[in-house]
């Protein structure tokens, strides 16, 4: 009897370890991080981030803590921190291309929280693209202009892969009904307009003529051949922003974010196929927080004014690349969750079947309160660690903005204005005293976080 | 009973031997010659440097615009080191690439070097500093800069070529003396690096 229970207790410790292990849930409260951002209040969203540093690399790990903290950093002007965030980022996602083939099949036997999170491509992406804004604040324009290379390295490898990607997909069509519907009605992201243009503002203002040339005819390109990704018009600025001025004046560009990307959620149903037994389906969605800007104005103290217009919508740039994947993860996480019922099944199945064969009743008994013991470890182990990886990166902005004006040299104040679709005003950022010089890249920034 | 204890004995000491073992520092460190190529991330290091300017230097040399110049003038030339652009993707510090140019044109003991473009400023501050806090037997004289006849230009360049784990890297690096009286070029010499990087798809 003693012996019984003691392999009980042993039973049962197992039992709580393995779902201690396997359910440690990956979700943050971020919170009062995502409340001080939206109070545009971005000193304080960095340095609760930074707070809470340790229990964030725990539960989702060095990249995406690394992503944050290099955007909330960029938006609370510390360029430094913000590059070596980003930095990290950039390192880590390079790293991580290589798969563990342990944690691959970990991640098909409990959950794909078990492979480190290797970033979407854009993240990827627009990580050179702050980290060359960062550079032009820091007046490295030569350091901005490396990471704009970078970003367009990127973006080729990408072109390639979506051309080898959607030509596999036409001979699948060609030989199958069984098409991947998600991969043919994509739209492809592999090339950002925000990115281009921000190479050929930097190109123009160190005097690199035919890069900026090349920059921005890869701008027109991008709205060109990416039209469901950029539903809205060329920012007509585009066209006055490739050369530098030869009247005395200065061309003056504002970049401005509002919003914030989508982010992911877990959405879990279950379908009974036993009365007893169920299967757990625990998949991702994209929710998106989009900005509640319609219109930008930057409004100068000599009484001037200029609109700002959308380039790029990194919102839907994010759901492009969730959707790319989606038909990926729902396959994988159905057949993870009919592998673990059906364990969970074959357990009952052995347990009925040996207590049929028992030589006795004692010996029938034994075998059943261990195999609904089993058993219901089995099923706790499979609610416990069937759950969705909603890991994502939280504070890329949803839309940016871009506008330009013709300015003499000099110190001049200038503000933004946020209007939302009723054309109230909903929030205004001053730039301060800002310097036009022909000596620098005249660019300036602006956040607003709804 | 003795063999069971000596069996201990022997356990106790396999578990003692493996525990100093990996108890040893994370941090290891080899020292490494000059020559020794080690390429751990596929970025651009030392090892690149010391082939670029070894290659440009040696091409520098045995180019004629040394002797003309003394044949010419009946002294050294002077050179002074300008830009070496970085127009590649990745973050270089070109100022080493010039700099080793510098120390081999020196070296030669047929070409004088001058205070480069940087350096001069914090020179010219400290000469005119020494005007007034000085004496006047030690303060250095204005006016007495040695003015260089060539300027050393140069750039740093990428193309990668890549698909998904592979790419062919190639770093083209351009130098030029220019003759800062008349702009002509005397020397012009670009030497290309290129690498293939691999990075493997999975890993156990």
């Amino acid at each position: 009897m003693r012996k019984g229970v003691g392999n009980l207790l042993v039973l049962c410790g197992a039992a709580v370890l393995a779902v201690t292990a396997v359910s440690c849930s990956s979700v943050l409260a971020l919170d009062p991080v995502v409340t001080s951002y939206r109070n545009a209040d971005f000193d304080k969203a960095y340095e609760r981030l930074a707070l809470m540093e340790d229990e964030y690399l725990a539960k989702q790990g060095p990249l995406l803590y690394a992503l944050d903290a290099g955007m909330l950093s960029h938006y609370s002007g510390k360029w430094d921190d913000s590059n070596r965030h980003l930095d990290l980022a950039e390192r880590l996602i390079r790293e991580h291309y290589t798969e563990s083939l342990s944690a691959n099949v970990s991640s098909y036997l409990i959950n794909d929280l078990e492979r480190p999170y290797q970033g979407e491509d854009y993240e990827d992406i627009y990580a050179n693209l702050f980290k060359s804004l960062n550079y032009v604040h820091q007046g490295e324009p030569e350091s901005a202009l490396v990471e704009v290379r970078r970003f367009a390295e990127k973006q080729q490898l990408l072109q390639d892969s979506y051309d080898r990607l959607f030509a596999s997909v036409e001979a699948a069509g060609r030989n199958s009904a069984h098409i991947p519907l998600d991969a043919r009605i994509s739209i492809r992201f592999s090339s950002s307009a925000l990115g281009n243009w921000l190479g050929m503002v930097v190109s123009r203002d160190i005097g690199e003529k035919e890069q900026a040339r090349f920059f921005g005819e890869q701008v027109r390109m991008a709205f060109e051949k990416q039209r469901s990704l950029y539903p809205f018009g060329l920012p007509r600025t585009v066209d006055r922003d490739e050369a530098r001025l030869g009247d005395g004046t200065c061309r003056v560009n504002v970049i401005a974010f509002t919003g914030l990307a989508p982010v992911k959620e877990e959405v879990v149903d279950r379908f009974w196929i036993a009365d007893n037994t169920y299967v757990k389906i625990a998949l991702p969605r994209m929710v998106a927080r989009p900005t509640r800007v319609a219109s930008a104005e930057v409004l100068l103290g000599n009484g001037r004014s200029f609109l700002l217009e959308p380039i790029e919508d990194i919102g839907a740039i994010a759901m492009e690349a969730f959707r790319l994947r989606r038909s990926y993860i729902e396959s994988k996480t159905v057949i993870r969750s009919v592998l673990k019922t059906t364990g969970t099944m074959f357990i009952d199945a052995a347990t009925g079947s040996m207590a049929a064969n028992a030589n006795s009743r004692e010996e029938a008994n034994r075998i059943e309160f261990y195999g609904a013991l089993f058993s219901f470890a089995s099923r706790i182990f499979s609610e416990a660690s069937e759950q969705a990886d909603v890991r994502i990166s939280h504070f890329y902005p949803d839309r940016a903005w871009v506008g330009g004006i013709d300015l003499m040299p000099g110190v001049y104040e200038a503000r933004v204005i946020y209007r939302d679709r009723s054309g109230s005003v909903i929030g205004e950022k001053r730039l301060g005293d800002v310097v036009v010089s022909p000596r620098r890249v005249n660019l300036w920034e602006s956040v607003w976080p709804w | 009973m003795k063999h069971r204890v000596q069996t201990l004995m022997m356990s106790l000491m396999i578990a003692l031997v493996l525990l100093a073992l990996g108890c040893t520092s994370a941090v290891q460190v080899t020292r490494l010659s000059e020559t020794d190529e080690l390429d751990l991330s596929g970025n651009w290091n030392d090892t690149d440097i010391r082939i670029v300017t070894e290659a440009l230097v040696d091409s520098s040399l045995k180019s004629n615009w040394i002797n003309q110049f003394r044949v010419r003038n009946g002294r050294n030339p002077v050179v002074i080191v300008g830009t070496i652009l970085n127009r590649s993707s990745e973050h270089l510090d070109t100022s080493i690439i010039a700099k080793r140019f510098e120390m081999a044109l020196v070296n030669t003991g047929k070409v004088d070097m001058v205070a480069d473009l940087g350096m001069r400023e914090e020179l010219r501050d400290e000469r005119e500093e020494q005007q007034y806090h000085a004496s006047e037997e030690t303060a250095a004289a204005l006016g007495r800069e040695v003015g260089a006849d060539f300027l050393l230009q140069g750039a740093v360049r990428t193309v990668v070529d890549q698909v998904s784990g592979k790419a062919v890297r190639t770093y083209y690096v351009s130098a030029e003396l220019i003759d800062i009286e008349t702009s002509r070029k005397v020397w012009v010499g670009e030497e290309t690096v290129r690498k293939l990087i691999r990075q493997p798809k999975y890993t156990w």
